[in-house]
């Protein structure tokens, strides 16, 4: 769902940007009143966790991306302006350091992701269906569950909406959009139906399992954010069953509202031409098919909305169906309550109990931590509790890996940013033009540019921008192939993949210069010159704007970067949440390969790729925030054991000299210089 | 009320987490100035809890816990003046290095006790960079914590509580997880840091190492509870009591090369460089 620069107009990023401003400020302040300063290691955590499940995506043609979030789920445990600043501090390392999202669409991004999903699934969903609800009732975590599908779903159509009103707004005097070449017809249901099934199942499973699991091992961090919410077990003794059928209803109810908005839209709402305004997603989700609906576009996208209900339906059936089978294997509640038991004993077994996802998936993955039943020694401590021991593989069980899986493939690419990091350090504080301008200059100068890039609306001149980077890269003695490698195997690539369908007569109206035959259902099928180029447009926006990035993260060490955040006014407690997230995401990116590598050497046979992914990160994600949660505790020890009391403090400092003022110069000229040149080419 | 030279007393402490998970129960003991404390037990005996209550991280439900002479409550650590007092006092290097070693970089890790304590910006500079230097970790100072090796990262933990120039170190399972090599230099850090008038408490299970990490042994029954106190020859030679609270097993043999694993190659080793002067400044102050 991340919206890279270049896929929204300027006008559109600063609308969201300043939106989002009143938003940051008032979260800001009600967490520092409401979340201690205890938490703030939580909240860094909650941010690295978000940041992780994000990392589990699918490229979705027409859109961006689907993936889960996890705002729900931290609105639930922190608070939701807790959440607001959880995501938004994964969204702006992913797009500070990893390109990820853009730097200019932050504001929409954010907007999306941690204010509309945080507002829609928690206030809209999860506070109304828990009013009476004891803090350990399964109806809060199907509550909660719900909330994160519901919220997810609001924030995929937000986001479809962004930049499928962008080809509407935006286009050049040729009719040929600037930025976001994909209509609303198209954007919504291909992100709509994305969401509504892979990553909102996604969703709801990692909601639903956390909150199962901390009920059941971790109660007291429910109670930071529901101080007085009963913890009878008076609601516990209701079997669930009953619910089923109203949480059954809920997202059923909700494509029901959705569908008839993407009619409205295929109706020409917008006055496009009925002809490409045929969905193209639905050809995707149903390639076996042979659709021949031409008259009735409707009928097939009607067809697929209930397709993916029903797909929703039966994931929520297979999970109250699973959360019953592990009711009933639950171990009694009983604690022994003497020293003379021995704690330790009876505390594995409760807190290693499967949190819901069935025998196969959850125990395989939390195994991984279980010693080995002993019989000679009756009583051990389970130190996984209270050392996480990730991190480096004690193990050397490397399972066969299997090519192909989304999960598989987030995970190598996990370990590829951490090379990436590492190595972006050694290149930061190497010598080079870039490395000696002062980060905060820097900063703001890039900032700049990034703007500048967003107005301009020819090819050549992006193509002359691309140029002025790739010098820069050479005088901050980058590798060019890394630097290009770097840049392009990020979005750009994936754009081309996603905007290549909009270079089709169906998408974009024109004149057919590739034609590919005449099977679209009967009408002849082509790349129109129009959407070439504005599919070349985009792509080279999105590679500059990425290049940009690229180039201010490569040259300036993370830490320097935080302090030049820092410098330009970002709030303290934010910097300090993104620093220490940015830490945790590289300790809980070991843990999950760890677990996954584990489960995955245990697994016989193929398992289809979406069922494992989502199996995977349920079951994983319970036992992962558990032991999360435990570092964090200790982390925040470690800082007060050092003096912290609540205010963060740094040691750099910075000075402005003559290469400074240079730069500003020659960005402040590059930037003219680009608009100026672009607005008289015109077009 | 404690004696002057008790450094640190615990009475009567019970501890248990969330409520239901015994960890301390009734545990009194006392660490005098410049003595090296072991805390003896098996796994999950309550070791880390006590540690965790003597640097005032945890509050026990119910006992007390003097410090320097005082009473240490939650309360009390409020007030920035009793805190600040009391942080720079006792040094925590905790088991886990992963946790402790938070921050963007080395340098900044170092740092960050220091610029707590609101001291001058130049003197946290000199003080780190000293303080790198004596630990060997001077060309580690930009790097992130996250790409070291466990013994470097163990390093940086130590380095982060050293620069505060703490009376008391408390020391989580300092050897556990380390190469032979990280261990033996550990041993000698922390029998230097003895030498220079620090207090040390530790805890261990590791019963190879005692005679050189500790004066006296306070000893841990898996009930939570204090059940032996004595040198570590007496302990070493209580094979029933050993026995008991699980840190031998029936056919460990204590003579021979367990008891005396390490002893011998102390003395071996080069003249370790001195301290800086850490200690001066701390009477200085
Ligand atoms: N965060 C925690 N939550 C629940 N129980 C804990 C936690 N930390 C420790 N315990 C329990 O408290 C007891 C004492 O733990 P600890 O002090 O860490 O022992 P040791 O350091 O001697 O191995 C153990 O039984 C352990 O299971
Ligand atoms: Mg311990």
């Amino acid at each position: 769902m991340h919206i890279p620069d270049g896929y929204l107009s300027p006008e559109t990023c600063g609308v969201f940007g300043a939106g989002m401003v009143p938003v940051f400020a008032t979260a800001g302040k009600r967490v520092r009143r409401v979340v201690k300063s205890r938490y703030v290691p939580l909240l860094a955590l909650a941010a690295a966790f978000s940041f992780l499940v994000m990392m589990l995506n699918v490229p979705i043609p027409d859109g961006t991306t689907a993936h889960a979030v996890g705002a729900v789920l931290i609105a639930v445990i922190l608070g939701p302006e807790a959440a607001i600043i959880a995501i938004s501090t994964a969204l702006a390392i992913q797009a500070l350091f990893f390109g990820d999202g853009g730097v200019l669409a932050y504001g929409a991004n954010t907007f999306n992701m941690a204010f509309v999903m945080t507002m829609v699934g928690y206030f809209l969903v999860y506070k109304p269906l828990t009013r009476n609800v004891s803090l350990t009732s399964p109806r809060r975590a199907f509550a909660a569950a719900l909330g994160g599908y519901v919220g997810l779903c609001a924030a995929a159509f937000c986001a479809a909406i962004e930049f499928g009103v962008q080809p509407e707004l935006f286009k050049s005097a040729s009719g040929a959009p600037l930025y976001a070449p994909y209509h609303l017809a198209q954007t919504i249901p291909a992100m709509m139906v994305a969401h509504l099934t892979v990553a909102g199942g996604v969703e709801f499973a990692l909601t639903l399992g956390v909150i199962l699991y901390l009920q059941r091992a971790n109660l007291p961090v429910l109670r930071i954010n529901h101080a007085d919410a009963s913890e009878s077990d008076a609601d516990l003794a209701k079997p669930p069953t009953r619910l089923k059928w109203w949480y059954a209803l809920g997202p059923i109810a909700a494509i029901a509202l959705i569908t008839p908005l993407g009619l409205i839209y295929n109706s020409g709402a917008f006055g496009e031409d009925p002809a490409r305004a045929k969905p193209v997603w639905h050809h995707v989700l149903f390639s076996g098919y042979d659709f021949s609906h031409d008259k009735h576009p409707a009928v097939g996208y009607i067809i697929s909305a209930f397709v993916g209900a029903a797909l929703i339906a039966l994931v929520l059936f297979g999970l109250f169906g699973l959360s019953r089978l592990v009711q009933r294997r639950r171990p009694p509640a009983a604690q022994p309550a003497g020293p003379t038991t021995a704690g330790p004993t009876t505390l594995g077994p409760t807190m290693l109990a499967p949190t819901m996802l069935g025998p196969t998936t959850s125990t395989a993955a939390l195994t991984a931590d279980r010693p080995p039943p002993t019989t000679i020694s009756p009583s051990r401590t389970p130190d996984w509790l209270i050392q996480s021991q990730v991190g480096m593989c004690p193990c050397g069980c490397i399972g066969k890996r299997q090519r192909g899986s989304y999960v598989q493939k987030t995970l190598s690419g996990g370990a590829t940013l951490m090379r990436q990091a590492m190595f972006g350090e050694d290149v930061a504080t190497g010598p080079g033009l870039l490395q000696r301008i002062d980060p905060r200059v820097k900063l703001l100068t890039m900032l700049s540019v990034l703007i500048g890039t967003a107005l301009v609306r020819n090819i050549e001149v992006l193509l002359s921008l691309y140029a002025v980077t790739l010098v820069l890269a050479v005088a901050s003695h980058l590798k060019l192939s890394f630097f290009v490698k770097r840049v392009w195997l990020f979005i750009p690539v994936f754009t081309g993949v996603v905007v290549l369908p909009a270079t089709l007569n169906i998408v974009t109206a024109g004149h057919i210069v590739v034609p590919l035959g005449h099977w679209w259902f009967g009408h002849r099928i082509g790349m129109t010159s129009q959407g070439l180029h504005s599919a070349a447009l985009i792509v080279s926006r999105v590679a500059v704007s990425i290049s940009i990035v690229v180039l201010l993260t490569l040259t300036t060490p993370w830490a320097k970067l935080m302090a030049a955040l820092r410098a330009i006014y970002v709030p303290r407690m934010f910097i300090q949440i993104m620093a220490m997230a940015y830490r945790y995401i590289f300790y809980l990116l070991g843990s999950v390969d760890d677990m996954y590598t584990a489960r995955k050497s245990r697994m016989v046979g193929a398992d289809t790729d979406v069922k494992a992914g989502r199996a995977f990160v349920a079951a994983t994600a319970g036992a992962l925030f558990g032991k999360a949660h435990t570092l964090s505790e200790e982390v925040y020890m470690a800082m007060v054991s050092r003096g912290y009391t609540g205010n963060a403090v740094s040691i750099d400092t910075f000075q402005v000299r003559a290469l400074e003022a240079v730069w500003v110069a020659a960005c402040a000229v590059t930037i003219a210089a680009t608009v100026g040149i672009d607005r008289a080419i015109g077009r | 009320m404690p004696s002057d030279a008790e450094l640190l007393v615990v009475k009567d402490l019970t501890y248990s987490y969330l409520g239901r998970f015994p960890a301390l129960d009734g545990v009194s003991m006392s660490v005098r100035r410049g003595e090296k404390v072991a805390l003896l037990g098996a796994n999950g005996c309550g070791k880390s809890t006590l540690l965790k209550v003597i640097d005032g991280l945890v509050f026990p439900d119910a006992g007390n816990y003097f410090a320097f002479g005082e009473e240490v409550t939650e309360d009390k650590l409020e007030d920035r003046q009793f805190n600040e007092g009391f942080r720079t006092r006792v040094g925590f290097i905790f088991q886990n290095s992963d946790a402790q070693v938070f921050s963007p970089t080395v340098r900044e890790e170092i740092a960050f006790g220091p610029l707590n304590m609101a001291m001058d910006r130049r003197q946290v500079e000199a003080r780190v960079a000293d303080t790198l230097e004596m630990l060997g970790i001077a060309e580690l100072a930009d790097r992130a914590p996250y790409q070291l090796s466990g013994g470097q990262k163990k390093r940086v933990a130590i380095a982060s509580v050293l620069v505060m120039n703490p009376e008391v170190l408390l020391f989580d399972e300092p050897t556990a997880a380390l190469d032979p090599r990280s261990q033996q230099w550990l041993m000698e850090l922390i029998v230097e840091l003895s030498d220079a008038g620090k207090t040390i408490v530790l805890a261990t299970h590791d019963l190879g190492t005692l005679d050189v990490l500790a004066d006296r042994c306070v000893v841990f029954s898996e009930r939570h509870q204090v059940v032996a106190e004595g040198p570590p020859n007496d302990i070493l030679a209580d094979r029933d009591l050993l026995l008991s609270v699980n840190l031998i097993h029936e056919h460990t043999h204590l003579h021979g090369d367990l008891a005396h694993h390490h002893v011998h190659e102390i003395g071996h080793h080069h003249e370790p460089e001195p301290l800086p002067d850490l200690a001066a400044e701390r009477t200085a102050r």
